[in-house]
């Protein structure tokens, strides 16, 4: 399958009063046509910076090194104009909250302007059939009330919906997902989770889906990467990655899930402040040992399929060739 | 629709009928007043009002009531204007700055800043020496000196709004600037804007009225409020209706635009004027 995003060496430095801020500190991924690729951590891991910069909204003062490649075009180095014309049409974009709609507009202008802009239709009966037939493609049961209703008229779940409306209705190759579907119940969730697994299966929309919830992970995502303090911790295959843990911090966070007991870690991440080279996760780790000296990891350890682990104690079982 | 301006509150009001009074008599002052306001009868001169005078006569036996529903057109109609002009100009420049920052920010609100520290009536008697005096001029040199104000207040509007989720997700549909300011922060800051026009519309009429008091404002023989005043202090103790009822036309109509703009301000900020307060909370039960 061909590579339509791949991200080399992604870092994210800030200067500040207090310092200098890692938010990323070299990440790398790919993410191949049709496929969904799910970034977890805790608050505070570089998720959001990964969103924003992938849909150029960094601030002025962040330094950025690195390569974003989308299909051929490197999104770091694009100007404004031309990023903008990738906007709707190649990249789309799943907000978190219902904030991301405005509450002076119906859902329908949120959608037939979308349109009107993207697939440069005019027509206005043309804009509102086709926003009706997306409407019922979500499974909304009266499709033109939803239509001519505003955010504040309709429930979570049915914004949520709306707001995937938006991101899917021109089809674009990727979409950039800020921690969908949180706060719903879970009843409401999966049933949005299947809605965009089958959307997705049908337009071969490749996602991009960044999120705290591992069961969202769990449920979608063909490729998971766990992220923490601003590096990737653990990478691979969904399966792989929940089911057969290698990292600590992985295993740590399948336990703080609500089914296994919600057993906290110790401690607290060290923050993007930490600038000392070596394994962040160190302090709470485990099984890692509490001296003083850095474990620095060069290369992750590779176990098979794809799957790739940043610690030392995961003894490396096949040569790693090309990351990723 | 669901955009229902709700207005209720205003029938209740005096004052908006006195607006809504003033407003169909600026329309047509014929409507009310049958008498001419341009014509003399010299041997009525200073009448005190009577049943055929309402407010009596002038010094050159003219009816001062028809001169007053006449001034209304002016007044009103002036004041209008110039609220127009400088929201428009004001308007445009602070949404553009607040949208925009950076040294497009810097660069307007510096000008503004000029212009905010020299005193408004200042710059309008200094131009209204070199413009002459005229309703045309009067329009042009108020809405020169007004638009500071607008261009500020609407700045600081537009940068709360440009930060909201909403309009980042608008940049991220890829529509352009002139529409996401159009589109999502204009309305989002235009209940504000209609409360500080209301507000606007008396200050209007108070500096129109001063600038005809110093004779520099719309002269005679025009039906200006600000130029009866001025013209009838001179008949103030043999004459005092001369100048009473174009004062308190000129208080009242003042009042009445800062009430209404108080009373559009305190319904929850104006936001109900555009949309349905009332939530229906999924009347039909879709899902």
């Amino acid at each position: 399958m061909k590579k339509l995003l791949s991200v080399k060496k992604l870092k994210v430095v800030y200067d500040s009063s207090a310092g200098k801020v890692h938010a990323l500190r070299g990440i790398s991924f790919n993410v191949k046509k049709g496929e969904i690729f799910g970034i977890a951590g805790e608050s505070g891991a570089g998720k959001t910076t990964i969103c924003r910069l992938l849909m150029g909204f960094m601030e002025k003062n962040a330094g950025i090194s690195g390569q974003v490649d989308f299909n051929g075009d490197d999104l770091l180095k694009l100007n404004y104009k031309d990023l903008y014309r990738l906007y709707g049409r190649k990249i789309g974009f799943l907000p978190q909250s219902i904030a991301s709609l405005n509450p002076l507009l119906t859902i329908g202008t949120h959608i037939t302007e979308t349109l009107k802009k993207n697939l440069k239709i005019k027509k206005k009966k043309i804009l509102k059939k086709k926003a009706i037939y997306i409407l019922d493609a979500l499974e909304f049961s009266d499709s033109r009330q939803v239509y001519n209703s505003f955010p504040y008229q309709l429930s979570g779940g049915m914004n949520q919906r709306a707001l995937l409306a938006i991101a899917f209705c021109c089809f674009p190759d990727l979409v950039i997902a800020d921690e969908p579907f949180t706060g719903l119940d879970p009843d409401v969730q999966n049933r949005l989770l299947e809605t965009v697994r089958i959307l997705k299966d049908k337009k071969n929309i490749s996602m991009v889906i960044v999120t705290h919830d591992l069961k969202v992970i769990e449920k979608i995502c063909d490729k998971t990467a766990i992220i923490y303090n601003g590096s990737f911790v653990e990478t691979g295959e969904t399966k792989d990655v929940i089911k057969t843990p290698l990292h600590p911090y992985t295993q740590s966070l399948i336990k703080a899930m609500p089914e296994n007991g919600m057993i906290p870690t110790w401690g607290f991440a060290p923050g993007a402040l930490y600038d000392d080279a070596g394994c962040s996760f160190q302090p709470r780790c485990p099984t890692g040992s509490k001296e003083k000296k850095k474990h620095i990891i060069n290369s992750p350890a590779s176990v098979g399929n794809n799957h790739y682990v940043w610690c030392l104690n995961v003894k490396n079982q096949e040569s790693v060739k090309d990351l990723l | 629709m669901n955009k229902i301006i709700e207005f209720k509150s205003l029938i209740y009001k005096p004052y908006f009928y006195f607006l809504l009074f003033l407003v169909l008599t600026g329309i047509n002052p014929f409507l009310i007043s049958g008498d001419n306001p341009y014509t003399t009868n010299l041997s009525r001169r200073l009448e005190p009002p009577s049943a055929e005078y309402l407010f009596g006569t002038d010094d050159l036996g003219r009816c001062v009531f028809s001169r007053v529903m006449h001034g209304a057109r002016i007044s009103i109609g002036a004041s209008l204007s110039i609220l127009l002009l400088s929201l428009l100009f004001g308007g445009s420049l602070g949404i553009l700055s607040g949208y925009f920052g950076g040294w497009v920010d810097e660069f307007v609100m510096r000008i503004t800043d000029i212009f905010m520290t020299v005193p408004t009536i200042v710059i309008a008697l200094v131009l209204a020496r070199s413009l002459g005096p005229g309703i045309k001029n009067v329009i042009i040199i108020l809405s020169i000196t007004m638009w500071t104000g607008y261009a500020r207040m609407i700045r600081g509007l537009a940068l709360d709004i440009k930060n909201r989720h909403y309009v980042e997700t608008a940049k991220t549909i890829g529509l352009k600037n002139s529409y996401i300011m159009l589109r999502h922060i204009l309305p989002a800051i235009l209940p504000p804007i209609l409360v500080m026009a209301t507000l606007g519309m008396g200050r209007n009429i108070i500096m129109i009225s001063s600038l005809s008091f110093l004779g520099l404002g719309i002269i005679e023989p025009a039906p200006d409020w600000g130029a009866m005043l001025n013209h009838g202090t001179s008949y103030i103790r043999t004459a005092p209706h001369m100048a009473l009822f174009p004062g308190v036309f000129i208080s009242l109509t003042v009042l009445s635009f800062n009430l209404l703009g108080d009373e559009l301000g305190s319904a929850g900020n104006g936001r109900q004027f555009f949309m349905n307060t009332r939530n229906p909370g999924n009347p039909k039960g879709i899902r």
